[in-house]
């Protein structure tokens, strides 16, 4: 059964799109396409076969169209998509086109001796594991978010490997893209700092990023935190945000919702400080400390200044 | 301009025990008994519908705000709360089977009422419990022929132009769109519904949901679903030896800076 890995080289770094694609086939695919502009470097597997799809533009409608044109050309059983919107929204769209099934925030997608494939994903907003078989061929199936990184090495494509399929017109939106500051830090992050809703005010996240400065962490939050508008949607930790796996993860005011655990359960280590002793974030720490946050991030700022002072 | 955004009330996970999460001999997790809420992507998304009426009525456009959500009960707590708001009409319609993981059959429905309202924006939730799958919207804009746009956080109507923007990786990408679209809402700020005031419900106790035909909706097609297990993420949860804040920070700051080895 021949299976293709999609990523695109727009609007999000290559290797944490890979690094998705390898941990919910673990195999390797037998090939790669990147859409992306004619000019640009493509990952190179040397068990796969990696196309460059040129496009000129990062609208979704461009990408169908020169993927269809692909699988027709080239067709497949399974083509893995990455866990962000792209990925998830092609997924959908090209399995609708291509006549398949379609399924996302895929943990696992493994083919059983006797061809079947069998899928696994997360629902009830992370509280359950469901696994599948899939019937309708091709499958398109767009990953889940992983903590996991890959090494990879960038090669110019070969001449025979650049496909230039023609994209019939529509109409194009106008689009400004702007670059933000990257948030690979938070991915790598050996430590972090995670606020929840408990930090109560605006006001205090400041403090808590200083505590994260102060003990050399990434700062991140959980999706209340971030939909009242106090954090960009970045730092956000969980199912529809990051999925991180630091050494130590201190999380500050969290209540600890399954859908946000998803996005820390890779962590080493987990400390929570909350107030409600009933909150679900303490049976999924390692150590729990029943204070107020802000009171515990003043008195961990005044700790740290002291062992400056001292050094 | 018609503005039709789907919606779907849901259980609210987080207030089952960790004992309810069992999965019955249809594989799904018995919920009839939890709070009802509002998905939270739906309500950014109604939200959304609802300042961009304000948004193209302030320049002159005549606009038809609808709301519509499938389901087995009609949630008319919600339905009169949004009339309250200002939504025109509020449609629900009956549906015999619960697509937890068949959003196609969501999306076919879904098709067939904005083909018959002439829905030129449609609004809806990136996600919503219990599927979670997030491909109700792009398999609407394929079933309609309409583009789609995901991860839509800010929206605005301006000029006789509409206006989103997403965040996509580490980029933000501003769009001017064309009159047809379908917004997957995501991780939207301050895009919680007011709570309408006693006038506001008055003025539209009159108002009654449309209630459309029941759908009978096919079973899979395409996958079968194998087992449903709970996620054990839980952890030794041992707590920090403090009397006071000051010594339960001082023994954090010991592991967070490696001076100390955690337990």
């Amino acid at each position: 059964m021949k299976s293709v890995f999609i990523i695109q080289n727009f609007y999000r770094n290559l290797s944490s799109q890979l690094a998705e694609l390898y941990s919910a086939a673990n195999s390797h695919p037998d090939e790669i396409w990147v859409l992306s502009r004619e000019t640009d470097f493509v990952p190179e597997d040397e068990k796969a076969i990696t196309r460059l799809l040129s496009c000129s533009d990062g609208e979704q409608e461009s990408w169908l169209q020169i993927l269809c044109a692909q699988a027709a050309e080239n067709p497949a059983d399974l083509y893995f998509l990455p866990s962000d919107n792209e990925g998830r929204m092609i997924a959908a769209r090209l399995s609708f086109r291509l006549c398949g099934t379609a399924l996302s925030g895929v943990l696992t997608a493994k083919l059983q001796e006797n061809e079947e494939l069998l899928v696994t994903k997360l629902c009830y907003n992370g509280h359950m594991e469901s696994s599948f078989k899939v019937k309708k061929f091709p499958v398109c199936l767009s990953t889940a978010a992983s903590s996991e990184s890959i090494e990879m090495s960038l090669v110019k494509p070969p001449g025979e490997m650049i496909y230039m399929h023609k994209t019939s017109d529509f109409i194009r939106p106008e689009t400004e893209v702007t670059e933000m500051p990257s948030s690979e830090g938070l991915l790598s992050a050996k430590k972090i700092v995670a606020v929840g809703l408990g930090v109560k005010s605006p006001e205090h996240i400041s403090k808590c990023r200083e505590l994260a400065d102060k003990l050399n962490a990434s700062f991140a939050a959980s999706r209340p935190v971030v939909m009242n508008g106090w954090v960009s949607e970045q730092a956000l930790l969980g199912v529809s945000g990051n999925v991180v796996s630091p050494d130590i993860c201190l999380a500050l005011g969290v209540s600890g919702s399954s859908a946000f655990m998803v996005g820390i359960q890779d962590s080493g280590k987990i400390i929570a400080v909350n107030t409600d002793i009933n909150a679900p974030i303490y049976r999924n720490s390692d150590l729990r400390a029943e204070f107020d946050c802000i009171e515990i991030v003043s008195e961990m700022l005044d700790v740290i200044d002291k062992i400056d002072r001292e050094i | 301009m018609n503005i039709l955004v789907c919606f779907k009330i849901t259980a609210d996970l987080e207030a089952l025990s960790q004992e309810d999460w069992v999965a019955d001999s249809d594989l799904q997790v018995d919920l009839r008994f939890a709070p009802q809420e509002l998905g939270c992507f739906d309500e950014s998304a109604l939200s959304f519908g609802l300042k961009l009426a304000e948004d193209a009525r302030a320049e002159g456009e005549i606009v038809k705000l609808t709301a519509v959500t499938l389901g087995r009960r009609n949630p008319s707590r919600w339905m009169k709360t949004l009339y309250a708001l200002g939504y025109d009409e509020c449609i629900f319609c009956p549906v015999q089977c619960d697509s937890l993981f068949s959003p196609e059959n969501t999306a076919n429905i879904l098709a067939g009422i904005a083909t018959e309202y002439g829905a030129d924006i449609i609004l809806t939730g990136e996600r919503s419990s219990p599927g979670g799958s997030t491909f109700t919207a792009p398999l609407l804009s394929e079933m309609l022929g309409m583009p789609c746009y995901g991860g839509i956080s800010a929206l605005s109507y301006q000029a006789g132009v509409l206006k989103v923007e997403a965040l996509s990786g580490d980029s933000i990408i501003k769009r001017v769109l064309p009159s047809l679209a379908v917004l997957s809402v995501g991780n939207a700020p301050s895009t919680r519904l007011k709570i309408p005031t006693l006038k506001e419900k008055m003025a539209v106790s009159n108002k009654n949901t449309t209630i459309l035909p029941e759908k009978v909706v096919p079973g899979e097609q395409d996958k079968i679903l194998l087992s449903m297990t709970a996620v054990d993420r839980s952890r030794t949860c041992s707590k920090i030896a403090a009397d006071s804040p000051r010594e339960a920070a001082e023994k954090i700051v010991g592991y967070m800076l490696g001076l100390e080895d955690m337990p």
